[in-house]
């Protein structure tokens, strides 16, 4: 078997809020193989950013706090990185691009300058060689012009032109593993388009692992090879993409895939999940779903159901999908996956 | 034929930038240049289109909340353009906008009750108790539990306070809504409830929405009739099922085939463009889309394409469907 590049194990992170520490990723585990896409789909406060920022040990703290598991890159634990030889890995072996190409590229540096930094700092790089391979990183990623782009200032660039400058530092260094914070929200469609369709290729030529944080299932549709679908700090889903999508479980998957306006048919009335996500640390017992779930039972208000695996490579966090109850509740699972057809 | 609700002929908005040391040299962004669309009692019409392509600017200046540098914008029948102060302020009351961000338009300081209470004291409902039964009826009818009435607007969750938010553009009975993005800035599980929540008001109060969004599938979701805009002047009007069904301008086209399909089986081919939106301060001479088109040719180039008519409801302006 070929190692992942990336295995995040119990991972658990808490933030100190009035006093209180509360629990914002309960427990997730994950796997990224080399040249895999993983999606991570949720809500806003699903705990899907602060996964990523644990990753990268960029978590603030105090307030934030991993307080438990293990993330292994390569079989390494980075948790137990000292803050030096994590800087080493950051930007070099596993780089992130945010969301807000606005706000994340320094207003007052040139383009060049932002990706010189990296190639200087990780590749032993003098000026001249950087400066090459700066402006052959804007070529890759489709920057016209990059001579002259290369000494620019970030406010001279549009949307989509900045996030590609980001994409360009966070891959400069070749790294192993790419994070990309729901990197084309803040952009257009058509813009949408073209970046997505640059990942892909890059992603081809590059091999690179990707993990895909987004809200945006269509996007997740197209992207990814695996997803994984968070809740309120746990992960209830996770398949691969074709699953996911064709044969969802988890009646949050099947909600959140219900409550999609779609473009190719029209549709009388959405499906949608009732109440609001509940603010972390406020259940304290039974499924976090529970409460918004049109299929929740008794049990389910009780005791926190585990992720049970329901074949290889598809895990669901629901009771509905436990053995005991097979023959019981055999019906009521039937609604929850027919759930997507419901009007 | 009936008079439609509102009427936009030729609408222009252009906001002059002083440039220069001495800042006389005057150029224009033209935000909005020249576009004309109705919309129907009790109808949608969704306004769609990119970052900087107008639309927002449009749904301001109909409501006169931006100045119209031409053009007429008729509200059953009266050009809203040449009110008086306190004439537009009496006719506000029919045409309500509701904004995007739902952080952002509510005021933090004021309780719901405050909140829903000023336009009724704007409008001259001046008891008290008058005031209190109207808004906890419309807390009623957009799903607001009355016991928040005294609850500050940061109290609420986003799609909470895109309630609260449609709440106060309903309190005084429109008849057109203005909604600028209204779901743009919510999770798709709070979307489908606001999407879901602006279907049934229409249903109960007959209201008709000017619905400015970016996002397609939402428009196609919710709307009778479509209108896409880009730099400032209109693609394609129509039906929303022939446009969606059968998109005749190139950039229709392209928009459509740029949305991500939820579907991994269903994966289609994509028209990717080339390029950004061109500047609205110096657009290109002929067809706005020119730069960025697949199909350009000369004509596209010298001279700009007016809306024309291609079946029952559905008008482009594109030199590819042009008769000679």
């Amino acid at each position: 078997m070929t190692e992942n590049v990336l295995d995040i194990q119990d991972l658990e992170v808490s933030f100190k809020s009035d006093g209180k520490e509360v629990k914002v990723v309960n427990g997730i585990s994950f796997s990224i193989g080399a040249g895999e896409t993983v999606g991570v789909v949720g809500e806003s406060g699903c705990g899907k950013s602060v996964t990523s920022l644990s990753i990268m040990r960029l978590i603030p703290s105090p307030p934030g706090r991993i307080s438990g598991g293990k993330i292994l890159y390569k079989g390494e634990n980075l948790l137990d990185k000292k803050e030096r030889d994590m800087r080493k890995i950051r930007g070099n072996d596993i780089s992130m691009i945010f969301q807000e190409p606005m706000t994340s590229l320094n207003p007052v540096f040139t383009i060049g300058r932002q990706i010189d930094e990296v190639l200087l700092l990780h590749k032993n790089m003098n000026r001249t060689q950087a400066r090459r391979k700066s402006i052959e990183m804007l070529e890759l990623v489709g920057i016209p012009r990059a001579e002259q782009i290369y000494d620019s200032h970030p406010f001279e660039l549009s949307g989509g032109m900045r996030q590609r400058v980001m994409i360009a530092i966070g891959l400069a260094c070749e790294p192993q593993l790419l994070i990309a914070d729901e990197p084309t929200t803040a952009l257009d469609v058509t813009i949408q388009a073209q970046i997505l369709d640059l990942m892909r290729g890059l992603k081809n030529k590059t091999n690179t692992a990707i993990m895909f944080i987004t809200h945006d299932l269509g996007v997740v549709a197209e992207m990814c090879d695996k997803v994984v679908v968070m809740y309120s700090g746990e992960i209830v889903e996770q398949a691969d993409v074709d699953t996911l999508f064709n044969d969802p479980k988890h009646p949050y998957t099947v909600g959140l895939l219900g409550s999609l306006p779609k473009v190719e048919e029209k549709q009388d009335r959405l499906f949608s999940i009732k109440g609001q996500v509940p603010p972390p640390g406020t259940v304290e017992k039974g499924c976090r779903f529970a409460g918004r779930c049109s299929h929740v039972m008794p049990r389910c208000t009780e005791e926190d159901p585990p992720l049970l695996k329901l074949k290889d490579g598809h895990d669901a966090r629901c009771w509905l999908y436990d053995d005991q109850f097979k023959g019981k509740e055999a019906g009521a699972r039937d609604t929850a996956a027919a759930g997507r057809k419901e009007p | 034929m009936t008079q439609p609700l509102l009427d936009v002929k030729n609408l222009k908005i252009h906001f002059p930038q002083r440039k220069g040391v001495i800042k006389k040299r005057t150029t224009y962004v033209k935000a909005v240049d020249g576009i004309s669309f109705t919309v129907n009692e009790g109808e949608t019409l969704g306004l769609v289109g990119e970052s900087g392509c107008g639309k927002s600017t449009t749904g301001r200046g109909i409501t006169r909340l931006v100045p119209v540098t031409d053009g007429e914008v008729r509200y059953e029948g009266t050009d809203i353009a040449s009110l008086s102060k306190s004439e537009l302020r009496e006719q506000r009351k029919n045409m309500q906008m509701v904004f995007q961000d739902p952080y952002a338009s509510l005021n933090p300081r004021l309780t719901v009750e405050d909140i829903l209470a000023e336009p009724l004291k704007a409008h001259g409902v001046k008891s008290r108790k008058e005031r209190r039964e109207r808004i906890e009826k419309m807390m009623d009818v957009v799903g607001l539990n009355r016991k928040f009435i005294s609850r500050y607007a940061h109290e609420f969750s986003g799609g909470q306070r895109q309630r609260i938010g449609i709440a106060r553009a309903l309190i005084l009975n429109p008849k057109l809504i203005i909604a600028d993005e209204p779901v743009a800035a919510l999770d798709v599980s709070i979307q489908a409830q606001i999407l879901n929540l602006l279907k049934d008001l229409q249903e109960e109060f007959g209201l008709a929405y000017l619905f400015i969004s970016h996002d397609l599938s939402v428009v196609r979701h919710l709307c009778d009739q479509t209108a896409v805009m880009y730099l400032g002047r209109m693609a394609e009007v129509g039906n929303t099922d022939k446009i969606f069904e059968n998109p005749l301008h190139p950039y229709t086209q392209t928009l459509l085939s740029a949305i991500p399909i939820s579907n991994p089986r269903q994966q289609k081919e994509r028209i990717i463009l080339q390029g950004d939106v061109p500047s609205p301060v110096d657009p290109p001479k002929g067809c706005a889309f020119v730069g960025r088109c697949p199909k350009a040719h000369d004509r596209c180039h010298s001279d700009r394409p007016e809306l024309q008519k291609m079946g029952e409801d559905h008008y482009v302006a594109c030199h590819l469907y042009d008769q000679n």
